[in-house]
């Protein structure tokens, strides 16, 4: 009974082959990220800066670098608002706006998945230069992974459900300036759903 | 492929080291203010966010308390201070006027530099650890209204008074030095580090009034 049950499994996970084709893909959806100072203690308080789910809209165009992989450049903006927080309570800091761009490779993965790794550059843009935000609104290097799931619609057109990790340090020269050091990890987790294109 | 799966695992290895660290306790003066066995202490609670400031639209002193709110507002990384001017003075939490006070009701917290005077009074609540809003600003000539520097004389001591209304209420002026504008004789024309450490750290600290909005 191994025998059978292993080329079922086989089967079952044999990556589809991608078309090598130019793609252009839109999506949109939401992004969430975990805080960019997180409950440290200032004096006798515990203070945190974090950002709301954040709308999200990304374009991305796909360059075949073999059969089955392709080089995926991408742009992703997405517009929080920043909270300010100690054991007083919350103070609204405005909106704030990311504009990542990310360079992936992307692959195939059994079930209609596939996988994108690979890295880029998240930059910060507050509606007013307050806060944390005071002195610059800096931009990250950032390392980024993904997985998306595909159904073909018609020929050349697919819908594509995404989900994108992200991971960066954060600080600004406000922050260092005030005596802060080292920097915050923030991850950065989103969901969007959209269509992509071929050629 | 393997190789940058094992390059991304890496980068993720490098960029995992540990979280941001705030400063420790940093150099600042007395905030608070000792009244008999009793320890004073202020500060705006988010909810009482913006803080509505008055002032006539035509006071010499329009433009400085603009400039004195914006150096305040700037002093936080947590967005823990904000103000906004209103046009009704029965609604503000902080009234501020170009003339002496008329009277001596409320606690006094007062500035003396060479062209001009600052005085800002509140005064406690009915009920116990309470303040009673507004407070009352007080910037005027020491003589001359059109003396030479009057305007930059205006501008530190509104800043100076300013501070005081954010909770900086310690009479005395205790350990504050010539280059803190919360200096006694104040003539820093802005913050120092030393006043930026002090209203921090009041305001990441336990205090002991509340503020009851105005009927
Ligand atoms: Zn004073």
């Amino acid at each position: 009974m191994r025998f059978p049950l292993f080329v079922i499994l086989a089967v079952a996970v044999r990556p589809s082959v991608l078309e090598a084709q130019l793609t252009a893909r839109l999506s949109a959806g939401a992004t969430m990220g975990t805080s960019l100072v997180a409950d440290a203690i200032l004096y006798d308080d515990v203070v945190a800066l974090k950002t709301s789910v954040a709308p999200t809209i990304a374009i991305g165009l796909g360059y075949p670098i073999s059969a089955t992989h392709k080089l995926l450049g991408e742009l992703r903006i997405a517009s929080a608002t920043l909270t300010g927080s100690g054991s007083a309570g919350a103070n609204d800091l405005g909106a704030l706006r990311t504009i990542e761009f990310s360079v992936m490779a992307e692959g195939p993965l059994p079930y209609h998945l596939r996988f994108q790794v690979g890295g880029g550059a998240i930059k910060y843009s507050p509606a007013r230069a307050a806060g944390a935000f005071l002195d610059d609104a800096p931009i990250k290097p950032m390392v980024t992974a993904g997985l998306a799931w595909t159904k073909s619609l018609r020929p050349g057109l697919e819908l594509q459900v995404g989900g994108r990790w992200g991971l960066h340090e954060f600080t600004t020269k406000t922050l260092e300036r005030r005596g802060y050091s080292l920097a915050q990890r923030v991850h950065r987790l989103g969901i969007t759903l959209g269509v992509e294109r071929a050629w | 492929m393997k190789g940058r799966l094992a390059c991304l695992i890496s980068l993720v290895a490098v960029t995992a080291c540990a979280d941001i660290v705030p400063p420790a306790q940093r150099e600042g003066y007395e905030y608070r203010q000792i009244l008999g066995t009793d320890t004073l202490s202020f500060k705006w609670d988010p909810s009482l966010l913006p803080v509505k400031i008055w002032i006539a639209d035509d006071s010499p002193l329009r433009s400085h308390l603009i400039t004195a709110i914006s150096r305040w507002e700037q002093a936080f990384v947590y967005g823990e201070f904000r103000a906004t001017l209103v046009s009704d003075s029965s609604r503000a939490d902080i009234i501020v006027r170009n003339a002496p006070p008329t009277s001596g009701a409320g606690l006094r917290l007062a500035a003396f530099a060479s062209q001009c005077l600052g005085e800002t009074t509140y005064q406690l609540g009915s009920a116990p650890k309470t303040l009673q809003l507004p407070w009352r600003v007080h910037v005027w000539p020491a003589s001359n209204p059109n003396a030479t520097g009057i305007q930059d004389c205006y501008r530190i001591t509104v800043t100076h008074e300013l501070g005081h209304a954010l909770g900086i209420i310690n009479a005395n002026h205790a350990g504050a030095l010539p280059t803190d504008v919360m200096y006694r004789d104040p003539v820093a024309d802005g913050l120092s580090e030393r006043d930026r450490n002090t209203i921090e750290r009041l305001y990441h600290s336990r205090t002991t009034l509340t503020a009851v909005p105005r009927p």
